[in-house]
This record gives structure tokens, C-alpha cells and sequence, in this order.
């Protein structure tokens, strides 16, 4: 799976390192510049209001009164609010979206390609991608609408004339669209846990007819090759051994165990299990360290980058074959305790082929274990990848291990000779065969730590959605305590969507605002709004600069504006597509932890401080009142 | 104020209900009614319905109705291009990022909001077969991508029922990307053993039991054939599916090329016999027959045959001797009474042999030609006035007979209509089935490593030496094809044969007998014979210096060896290679460029204008250098 960014630890994210300052510090900056930054604004507002004098006064009576509420705020009111909202909610039919969903599941199986090489991954993208828009446009709805309608319909009134605070409003609200929203999830997670698994559930009868025995070079009968029927658009070939155990090969991403059973009258049958290898949640123990993966040129010396064979997507450097060229991953906390039997290795190597060789082979390659201090590395271990696919290769606890001063083997432990104390050790990898290239990536080969339950990492992947939802409640709440309900929906949808198209927005901006910028600099080609408008418009191609002139001058400066307060937009909103993990779980990788924590962390900064935006919102609009 | 608004209400209900009225009635679709008599009559219902199904319009017409493609398209509210443009973006994006699952599923997003799009179906078609597939390293990956692109295709031929363009398309991919591909032998191995793809396809399409080739198995290039056929179809039986964006001659020459490329690839796969000159001679029947015979439309506004170009000729011929005798004079008489009338200098430069004259009288011969040229008019004239009438009548269709003859000739040079039908015809002999049985099996011997005869068993160096002999005798039976590729396809083996020698300790032969094959189409060869020619001038030009000894693979200039009476007189005292001799080492390497480039262009249309430009005015396969003396003056 391409894994771009590094996920670092929760507390090498949290706290100021080497690689930044921190989110905490970043949180506590941020919070601090608009904390002072609002107080101006309310004091520009009350001066022009009260007067500057009053003004002082209003706007420190209103932060006292928002501390006194914060810290008066009672837990019973607070939930008999959500409760409120929760019956609200009830009698907005919100349980539509979930027949929507019903809706969507019962026709998927039109529009999702049922031939695609890894249905499993089609099928899991489909269900958390529908779920996480159908749930942040629920929960837009939800919360955008129901403070304006309240207003609109006096039964605030009802409300605030009763000793509650407006915090306990808020938070209410809050609590109790999130309460609603977790229902409903919970039953889409459900239900797309059972869509997932009977979608991809299929059975295979084997053909009598395909059955062969399988014979050694010697001649003498090892097991018996057949084939599978046509079943979900695939056939497996399988081979069982002479105990009667065996299994087909991979096809749509996943394999079959067949088992011989003799039958009452001594006659063979073959069974065909369900379908296996689809639905994993792999925990990959990834490189680490300041230079996780560096490589090695064609003369043996070390660099941080390799060859560019000319691919557009500069995500993998290429080491050529038969040459000195390695690429090295390094690994930190390797111990007998995570793998007692050895280092399970799983990698997807890019190969690229500068002659077509034999096209009937696969381009061999060649793996070492190495101890980063000592020096002592294993004999190489031959392999032969295949493109896009994952190859496990399994390093044993007992092997030959190299001593770099003689050069000589010897019998060796993995743990004793080839990791050091504190646990770290090095894999090379090296492409065997001259003229032939192999790509790798920082994560294209991992330490498989473990294989969790699939259900699990489904359910982690659908609290990413909760926490999204979460945020998208709080925004609703926040917009719908100052405007109207049409308008605060609209102003969340633009912070959803800002939160969706963080890195898009930030290519129009950087593409735009930097005069230098070449052509392969920009992003994003052709302009701010204004200028895209205008090109669509006058049908001019993107890499066409504008006429000088008055009017592209006056639209240049009109994007730089908008795009100022684009920019802003989306240093304020959460980036949504960080919160979603679904690649997680549709390429069968366990949503690391340190992952979640970040999210969890990320949209609770979200929650505490738009829901304290929300408060003071709602309270100065009652002091307007 | 409320009854204003009610009055109001009902005044815009009753606009809206008179509005659908028209559109209603607009729309109206077309009724079956059966009256008593169990007669159906169809009533054609409203003009909506009319226009559609004037243009062949809905979507049952288009082909089938898929409701998920509906759906989708209703979903996006009209707004399926801005989709199919989103789409587009991601799935360029999905290539490049090499997801190729998203990739796919976002192809087939496209294609279910844009069905009816030929060009999509085109575009991502071969986007899958051939940019997407080329990705994968393992080539079963890539055959599982080709076939992806080639299903993409079928469906696209579902979705649009007899469209000529996808359904020649598709037979394009199944012949060229599993019969042309650097995996072409891998491909058309898993082709030949995929009866779940087979079953996709057949019988309801094409039927894949007309396509079982010599293996037993489906052949690509036969059931390539078959939907090439199924697109022939289509246009000569709907004029409502013309054919668009290809030449008609181009078009209908794909079934029969299919069937010559098939008689070519199971010669390569070793299949020789009886059998496979019964390929060869289906292969002529189709190429020659069928096509030679078919109605070609052409850019003049008429249609032509391109097998009717020796009848032409005849015709031509028999009209000009009937004018000649009308008009009481010959052609050539007039010739030479114009010619009387020129300038001596002219005359002089037309009596000059073309290769002796200056440039001067290149120009001067030129525009004589074009002075002494006689019309058929001109002749007519000549014509006693009783006979005029017939003589400008018999002018005019001798002159639109050449200009027939002229057309027919160009059309036949653009598809090589001559070279296929010579290849078919030399192929299906006994002979060229013999010499490419040898070579085969030579090969073989080789592979094994039976170098020699011993007891009984043939070896390699004899059997290449028997080949060599067949072949031999078929090039001196059509000179032609030594600069074809069938020669070429020869030099792979001709250095098998050096090497088997090399074994024995033996040289090649100085006059090896298909030395000319490795003159025109062995790089290394000629390198090494113009090496070997530079090191001979070196060492004549230093005084007292001898010959370098000779390697045997060059008989040295002037000391060529006798030749035998089987292969002719050499040229006496003629370079071996006097065409190289002449350039220097920057125009060998350029024309070494050129040289791979025209056999590139050669495997993918064989003795198109490249090859020989004189060919494509002249429907004569001879080409001047051809000849037999050439032959034998390299082989000796």
C-alpha cells in the first residue's frame, strides 16, 4: 500500500522533536493567536456598539461569564439537552440516511466491478466511502439546521428562559447529534460488515476431469493438480499433497484450502474451503529511524536517493541489477519477543527492464539480514517478487551468517548475530540480474509483526468516520449558533469541503501566489477562481498565460484575495482526508495505532475549540437579542 | 389576499398541466396493435419517438440497456459529462499512481455514464491492453490486462450493436496485441487455452469453433478474422453504420490479412504440411478472390476491384490497337514524328541511357519525354473523318481505362496487394513448405545439439545445408523476396548454421549460397565484410605489405572462387559488395537506423512504400537490382 507521509509515533507527533514542533505546541500557538484574535474582534464590535470604554468591559464581563459557565456547566442539564436533540433528531426522520444506505448496498452490486483483480479492496473502498459521506452530510444537516429552526421558531425560548447555560446548550447539542450520528454508524458498520463478507463469500466445486496426478522429476506421484469451476468470475488451479491437504493459487486477491475426504466406498473427493487472504488486517512493522531507507549506487556507495528510471510518480527509486546497488531498511525494536521464529518479510517491488531478458522468468533479486554494528550479514536469501503483488518471504532464527572480516558462513541465530542489542538490524536488498532495476519505497517492505482480525481494523476504520463526524457536528453547532440555518449549512459544507480538498486548495494557492513558479512548480494549473472561470469560459488552455493587460491584472488580483481567504480557510478547518483510514482497511493493513491516536487528538483540538467558538457565538447573539 | 393566492396557484397548475399536454403528445411512444384478424400494425406514435427512431436513437436500438448505466446517468441529473470528466482526471491519476483496482473501477464508472461514446470505448480500450498491461513484469499480468482491454471492447460492442469501428477494433487487438507483442508466443499460447475468455465472446458473438487452428486450440489471428468479418458485415448490410475513420480499402484487407498472418504464425510455430499450405492456399483465395474482388470505394467518387487490374490492361492494350487501326497510324509512329521535331540536344539526351546522363540531360530528357508523349486524341485526329466518331469514342475509353489502371495501381500498392498475393502463392508450394520444414527442423537438431549425422539420424549441419539448397531454388524462383522479410526471418538461422560450423571447426563458406540474404539483411555481416575490405585496401596501399589472410567469410575482390554450374556466373572481376565500398562509416551507421526502422515498419505491414518507393507506380513486383545475376554474383 503507498503509505506517502511517514506516520511517526503519537508522542513524536505530540510533542516538539527533530521533526517539528509538535501538534501540541502547534495546538497551543494556533489557540493562543486566536484566542487574541477573537477577543479584538468582539472588542471592535462591542466598542462600535457600546463605545471603547464599555466596550473593555463588555468583552471581559463576557469572557468571565464564559469561564463561570464552562466551570458551572452541569453534566445533568448537559444530557438532558443532548436528549432533546436526540428526539429532535428522531422526529426529523433521521433514519432515512440509514435507508439510503440499504438503499445504496442493495444496488451496489450493479456498479461496483465484480472482475476487478482485488474485489475485497473495491468492495471495503465502497462501504466506508459511502458511509463517510452519507454520515458528515447527516450530520451536516442535523447540526446546521437545529439552533436556526429553534430561533426561528421561538422554542428556544422554552429553553433559555430555564436556568441553562449556554454552554449546556451547546454541548447538548452537541452530545446529542454525536449520540444520534454513533447509532447510525453502528448499524452501517453492521450492516457493511455483513455486505463486505457475504459480497465476497463464494464457493468452488473442483472439475473431476482437471484432476492429474502430480509427479516429482523422479517420476514418483507427490499429490494431485486440478482445477476449480468457474465460480464469481475467477477458477483457481490447486495442488494437494499425498495427506490430502493442500490449496489454490491466488486469484481476485485471495486463495482457497482443499482438502481430499474419501468418501464411504474409498472414492477421493475434494473440498474447497471459503475464501482466505481477502479480508487480513496485516501489522507491518515499518523502518525507522533518521534514514529509514537509503541506498547503495552501482560502486557500493552510500546515498539517499536511487535512479529515476523516468516514471512520472517519483514515489519509488529504482538500484540497478547485477551491480554493487542495494537499497538498506532500517529497523529499530526488533526483538525475539515480536518474532520468536524468525523475520517475517513482506515487500512490493517496482521492476523495470531495460531488455526483455526472459520474459518467462520473473527478475530475481537477493535479501540480506544485516547487524548495522558488527557488520555480520546473512548469506543472501534468493527471491523472486512479482510486480504489485506482496511477497512474503520468511528470514529463519537459524542461518548462515557471513563474518565480514574472513568472509567465511557459519551457522548463526538471527537475534544474536544480526540484531544488535537495542534491537536494531538492516534488510538489503539487491536485484540480481544486469540491466534490470528494482523500485522500492520507504514501505514496500515491512516486518509482518502480526495478522489481526479483519473485523477489528473495520471497526477502527469506522470511528475515523465517527471522529470525522464528530468535527462536522461541532462545525454545525458552531455556524448554526450565529446564522441561519441555510446559510450555516452552507458554511459547514464549504469547511467540509476545504477539509476534503486541503492539498488541492493549497496547489491553486501555491501555483498562483509564487511569481517564480515554473510550469512543473505549479500544482495546479490556471489560476484562482476568478482566472478559472475565465478560462472555461474563453475555452484558454491552462498552460496559456493571460494577455497582459487591465482585466487579467484585475482578475489576478481578485484570485490573490480570494485565495488569501482560501488559504486561511484551510489552515482553520481539519484536513478530513488525514482523518480517513478506508485504504487501511481495504489493502488489509491494521490502522496503526499512533494513526488513530493523532486523529483522536486532531478532532478533539476540533471539538473543544469550535464548541467554545459555538458557546461565545450563541451568547452574543442572545446579547443581541 | 388568500383567495388571490389560490387563484394565483391554480393559474400556475393549469400552465404547468396545458404545457405537458404537447409534450405528451410529442412524445407519445410508438404503439403494436393487433385488430381482429391477428394483423400488427404499428403506430408511429409522437415526433420524439419518430426522430428516435429516424436516428436510431434509444438506447435499444444503440444496443443493450444496462440499468446500472441508466441509473447512473439519471443519478447525475444530465450532468454525466462533468462525471465522465471527474473520472477521466482520477483514473489518469489512478495510472500514474499505478492503484490499478481504482483504476479499473473508475474506467468503468466512465464507461457506464458515457456508453454510448465510441471514442471512450476506443481510448480506454487501449489504454488497458496497452498502456496499463506494459506495467506489469510478469507477462500473465500482462496477458489478464490485454484481455481486460479486449473485454472492454466486447462490451463497448454490446452496449453499441453493430458499430463497424468497435468491432474491427476489437478484432485488431485480438490479432495484433496477442500476435505482435514482444510476448506474442506467450500470449498466443494463454489465448489459445482460455475457454472461459473463449466462452465470454462465443458463440454469441463470434463463434470460436471457426477459429480452431492446426494446435487444435483457437487461433488469435483466426478469431482476429472473424470479427473482422463480423464488421464487413455490418457495413455491407447497414447503411445506416457506415464506416468511419478508416479507408474501406484498408477495412475489408483485415480479414484476409488476419488469414495471412495466421499462415505465417504456425509456420513459426513449426506447423509445415500439407496442412499448412492448405492455409497458404485459403489464404490466397481470401486475399486474392475475396478481396481482390470486392467493390472498393474510392476518394475519386467511384469504386474500384484490385483484381481487375490485368483486365484493364488487356482492355487498354485491345483499345489501342483498334484505335491504331482507325486511325490508319501507330503510336509510335507519332512518337518519332514528334521526336523528328525536337532539338538535337534533346534528342541526344533521350537516346542517353537514364544512368549516363548529365543533369543537364536529365532536365533536357524530361521535358522531351513530356513533347513526344501521344495522346490517344492525338491519334484520333488522325482518324478519316468516317471513322472520327468511333476514334473519339475509343480515345476517351482507352484514356479512362488508364486512368483506371493508374488508380487500381496505387490502391494495390497501398495494402502490397502484389507481395501477399506472391508470398500466398510461393508459400503454398511444396518447395517453400520444404526449405522452411528443413530450417525448422534444423533448428531443432541444433537445440539438441545433433550436430552431425550418425546412424541413421540426419544432423543439424546437413539438414541446414538441404534448407539452404531449397531455399535457394525459391529465390531463384522469385528473386523478389530477397529483400523481403521472409529472407530476413532467415538470419537467425544462417548464424545457427555458422555457429554448428564453428563446432566442427569448420569455416563458413566463402560462396555460401544464400550469401546475398546475409548482404542485404545481417548487420554484423556487413560490418564484418567491410572491415575485412578496409584491412585488404590498408594493406594494398602499404608498399610490400601482403593480404590480410582471409577469414572465409569474404571472398576477396577480384579473387572471387568459380562458381558451379547450379549457381551461375558470377560478374567477373566485380566487387563482392561494391554498394558498400562506397559509403563511408557515418553513412552505414545511418543507413543501419534506416535499416531497423524499415524492418519495423515491415513486420507491421511488410513491403509497404519503404521497401521500395518505385513500387508503389508500378504494379510489377520485379525490382531492378533483383535479378538472378544478383543472386549468383554474391553467391560466388
Amino acid at each position: 500500500m503507498v503509505i506517502e507521509n511517514e506516520i511517526l509515533t503519537f508522542f513524536e507527533w505530540l510533542l516538539p522533536s527533530v521533526r517539528g514542533m509538535g501538534a501540541l505546541l502547534t495546538f497551543v500557538v494556533a489557540l493562543a493567536v486566536l484566542t487574541v484574535l477573537s477577543t479584538i474582534l468582539a472588542y471592535i464590535f462591542a466598542a462600535a456598539r457600546h463605545g471603547p470604554f464599555e466596550a473593555f468591559y463588555v468583552v471581559a464581563k463576557g469572557i468571565a461569564t464564559g469561564v463561570d459557565d464552562l466551570a458551572h456547566t452541569s453534566p445533568r442539564r448537559t444530557f438532558a439537552m443532548a436528549r432533546l436533540a436526540v428526539t429532535e433528531a428522531v422526529r426529523r426522520k433521521v433514519l432515512i440516511a440509514f435507508v439510503v444506505f440499504l438503499a445504496m448496498l442493495l444496488f451496489a452490486g450493479w456498479f461496483l466491478d465484480v472482475q476487478s483483480d482485488h474485489p475485497g479492496r473495491l468492495y471495503i473502498s465502497f462501504v466506508l466511502t459511502a458511509t463517510n459521506y452519507l454520515v458528515l452530510l447527516l450530520a451536516l444537516f442535523l447540526a446546521a439546521f437545529s439552533l436556526p429552526n429553534d430561533i426561528k421558531n421561538r422554542t428556544i425560548y422554552t429553553i433559555v428562559t430555564k436556568p441553562v447555560r449556554s454552554t449546556e446548550i451547546v454541548f447538548g447539542r452537541v452530545l446529542g447529534f454525536t449520540l444520534v450520528g454513533t447509532v447510525l454508524l453502528a448499524m452501517m458498520c453492521l450492516v457493511s460488515y455483513v455486505f463486505v463478507v457475504r459480497g465476497l463469500d463464494h464457493e468452488h466445486a473442483v472439475i473431476a476431469e482437471s484432476l492429474q496426478p502430480k509427479r516429482s522429476r523422479q517420476g514418483a506421484v507427490e499429490g494431485t493438480t486440478g482445477e476449480t469451476t468457474l465460480n464469481s468470475h475467477h477458477r483457481h488451479k490447486f495442488e494437494v499433497d499425498n495427506d490430502g491437504i493442500g490449496q489454490t493459487d491466488v486469484q481476485m486477491g485471495h486463495w482457497h484450502e482443499v482438502t481430499a475426504v474419501t468418501g464411504a466406498q474409498g472414492d477421493t473427493a475434494y473440498e474447497v474451503g471459503p475464501p482466505l487472504g481477502e479480508l487480513l488486517a496485516r501489522v507491518p512493522v515499518y523502518c525507522h529511524g533518521p534514514q529509514p531507507l537509503r541506498y547503495l549506487d552501482r560502486a557500493g556507495q552510500s546515498g539517499t536517493k536511487g535512479i529515476n528510471v523516468g516514471d512520472e510518480w517519483a514515489y519509488r527509486d529504482y538500484i540497478e541489477g547485477g551491480t554493487g546497488a542495494r537499497a538498506i531498511w532500517s529497523f529499530d525494536n526488533v526483538s525475539e519477543g515480536s518474532f520468536p521464529s524468525g523475520l517475517p518479510i513482506e515487500m512490493t517491488l517496482g521492476i523495470f527492464r531495460t531488455h526483455k531478458g526472459n520474459i518467462e522468468a520473473v527478475v530475481r533479486g537477493e535479501l540480506e539480514v544485516v547487524n548495522p554494528e558488527t557488520g555480520y550479514r546473512s548469506e543472501p536469501i534468493s527471491f523472486r517478487p512479482v510486480e504489485f503483488e506482496i511477497y512474503h518471504l520468511d528470514v529463519p532464527r537459524t542461518l548462515r551468517v557471513v563474518d565480514p572480516a574472513t568472509q567465511l558462513a557459519r551457522e548463526g541465530d538471527l537475534f544474536q548475530d544480526l540484531v544488535t542489542d537495542d534491537g536494531k538490524t538492516e534488510v538489503w536488498i539487491r536485484c540480481s540480474e544486469p540491466g534490470q532495476y528494482y523500485g522500492m519505497a520507504r514501505t514496500d517492505l515491512y516486518l509482518l509483526a502480526a495478522e489481526r482480525p479483519f473485523l477489528l481494523n473495520f471497526i477502527k476504520g469506522y470511528i475515523s468516520i465517527w471522529l470525522q463526524m464528530v468535527v462536522v457536528v461541532c462545525f454545525g453547532v458552531m455556524f448554526s449558533a450565529f446564522l441561519t440555518g441555510a446559510v450555516a449549512m452552507m458554511a459547514t459544507l464549504a469547511s467540509i469541503i476545504l477539509g476534503f480538498f486541503t492539498d488541492f486548495v493549497r496547489g491553486v494557492y501555491l501555483g498562483t501566489i509564487d511569481p517564480n513558479a515554473t510550469y512543473t512548480d505549479k500544482m495546479v494549473l490556471g489560476g484562482g477562481p476568478i482566472e478559472s472561470f475565465y478560462r472555461l469560459i474563453t475555452q484558454k488552455n491552462v498552460s496559456i498565460d493571460l494577455d497582459p493587460g487591465l482585466g487579467s491584472t484585475v482578475i489576478k488580483w481578485m484570485d490573490l484575495g480570494l485565495l488569501h481567504i482560501m488559504q486561511v480557510g484551510t489552515a482553520l478547518v481539519p484536513d478530513y482526508s488525514k482523518l480517513g483510514t478506508s485504504n487501511y482497511v481495504a489493502y488489509g493493513f491494521d490502522i496503526d495505532p499512533n494513526l488513530m491516536g493523532q486523529q483522536a487528538a486532531t478532532a478533539l483540538a476540533y471539538v473543544a475549540a469550535v464548541t467554545v467558538a459555538g458557546y461565545f457565538f450563541l451568547k452574543s447573539r442572545e446579547i443581541a437579542a | 389576499m388568500n383567495r388571490k393566492s389560490f387563484y394565483r396557484k391554480v393559474a400556475y397548475y393549469a400552465a404547468i398541466a396545458l404545457l405537458l399536454l404537447p409534450l405528451s403528445w410529442l412524445g407519445q411512444p410508438p404503439v403494436v396493435r393487433v385488430d381482429e384478424n391477428q394483423n400488427t400494425r404499428i403506430e408511429r406514435g409522437g415526433k420524439l419517438a419518430e426522430l428516435r427512431d429516424e436516428y436510431d436513437l434509444s438506447q435499444a436500438q444503440l444496443g443493450d440497456i444496462d440499468p446500472a448505466s441508466e441509473t447512473m446517468r439519471l443519478a447525475t441529473l444530465g450532468m454525466n459529462g462533468v462525471a465522465a470528466n471527474i473520472l477521466w482526471h482520477k483514473t489518469i491519476h489512478y495510472h500514474k499512481v499505478k492503484d490499478w483496482s481504482n483504476f479499473m473501477a473508475s474506467v468503468n464508472q466512465i464507461i457506464k455514464l458515457q456508453p454510448n461514446f465510441i471514442k471512450v470505448w476506443e481510448f480506454q480500450a487501449h489504454n488497458v491492453s496497452y498502456n496499463t498491461s506494459v506495467e506489469f513484469d510478469d507477462y500473465k499480468y500482462r496477458y489478464a490486462w490485454v484481455k481486460r482491454g479486449i473485454e472492454f471492447l466486447i462490451d463497448g460492442a454490446r452496449y453499441n450493436r453493430d458499430e463497424p469501428r468497435l468491432l474491427a477494433y476489437t478484432g485488431h487487438f485480438f490479432g495484433q496485441k496477442f500476435g505482435r507483442a514482444d510476448e506474442a508466443t506467450q500470449f498466443r499460447r494463454l489465448f489459445s487455452q482460455d475457454r472461459d475468455f473463449h466462452n465470454e465472446f462465443s458463440p454469441h458473438m463470434v463463434n470460436i469453433d471457426d477459429a480452431i487452428g492446426q494446435s487444435g486450440y483457437p487461433d488469435n489471428w483466426l478469431v482476429s478474422r472473424l470479427w473482422y468479418q463480423r464488421a464487413q458485415q455490418v457495413v455491407d448490410t447497414r447503411p445506416d453504420r457506415p464506416l468511419r475513420g478508416e479507408s474501406p480499402l484498408i477495412f475489408h484487407s483485415h480479414p484476409a490479412k488476419s488469414r495471412i498472418n495466421y499462415a505465417i504464425f504456425n509456420e513459426k510455430d513449426g506447423f509445415h504440411g500439407e496442412r499448412a499450405r492448405k492455409d497458404w492456399e485459403k489464404a490466397l483465395e481470401e486475399w486474392a478472390d475475396e478481396y481482390g474482388s470486392r467493390q472498393i470505394p474510392t476518394s475519386y467518387g467511384h469504386t474500384l476491384r484490385l483484381n481487375e487490374l490485368e483486365n484493364v490492361r488487356a482492355e487498354t492494350e485491345r483499345g489501342k490497337q483498334e484505335l491504331e487501326q482507325l486511325a490508319g497510324a501507330t503510336f509510335k509512329e507519332l512518337e518519332q514524328e514528334k521526336k523528328n521535331k525536337l532539338k538535337p540536344e534533346e534528342v541526344l539526351a533521350l537516346d542517353t541511357p537514364p544512368e549516363s546522363r548529365t543533369t543537364e540531360q536529365h532536365q533536357l530528357a524530361y521535358g522531351a519525354s513530356a513533347k513526344i508523349y501521344v495522346t490517344e486524341t492525338e491519334l484520333a485526329e488522325r482518324a478519316p473523318s468516317d471513322k472520327r466518331r468511333e476514334a473519339d469514342r475509343l480515345a476517351a475509353a482507352v484514356t479512362d481505362l488508364k486512368v483506371l489502371d493508374d488508380r487500381i495501381g496505387r490502391y494495390r500498392s497501398i495494402v502490397n496487394y502484389d507481395y501477399w498475393k506472391t508470398r500466398c502463392e510461393v508459400e503454398m508450394t511444396a518447395l517453400a513448405d520444404q526449405a522452411r520444414q528443413l530450417v525448422s527442423e534444423a533448428d531443432d537438431l541444433r537445440d539438441k545439439a545433433i550436430i552431425v549425422s550418425s546412424s541413421g539420424q540426419r544432423g543439424a549441419k546437413e539438414t541446414y545445408e538441404e534448407a539452404w539448397n531449397a531455399w535457394a531454388q525459391l529465390f531463384k524462383q522469385h528473386p523478389d523476396l530477397l529483400d523481403d522479410i521472409m529472407a530476413e526471418e532467415l538470419v537467425p538461422s544462417i548464424q545457427h548454421y555458422e555457429e554448428v560450423l564453428s563446432q566442427l571447426d569448420e569455416k563458413f563458406p566463402e560462396d555460401f549460397i544464400l550469401q546475398e540474404i546475409l548482404v542485404r539483411h545481417d548487420d554484423r555481416y556487413r560490418l564484418k565484410r567491410q572491415l575485412q575490405e578496409e584491412q585488404a585496401a590498408a594493406a594494398a596501399q602499404s608498399p610490400g605489405s601482403q593480404s590480410p589472410p582471409s577469414t572465409g567469410a569474404t571472398p576477396e575482390p577480384g579473387n572471387a572462387p568459380a562458381p558451379d554450374a547450379t549457381k551461375g556466373k558470377p560478374a567477373e572481376g566485380s566487387p563482392a559488395t561494391p554498394h558498400l565500398k562506397r559509403r563511408s562509416p557515418m553513412t552505414r551507421g545511418r543507413m543501419t537506423r534506416r535499416h531497423r526502422r524499415r524492418r519495423a515498419a515491415m513486420m507491421r505491414r511488410p513491403r509497404k512504400k519503404m521497401a521500395h518507393p518505385k513500387r508503389n507506380h508500378s504494379p510489377r513486383i520485379r525490382h531492378p537490382r533483383n535479378n538472378q545475376a544478383d543472386l549468383i554474383r554474391f553467391s560466388g
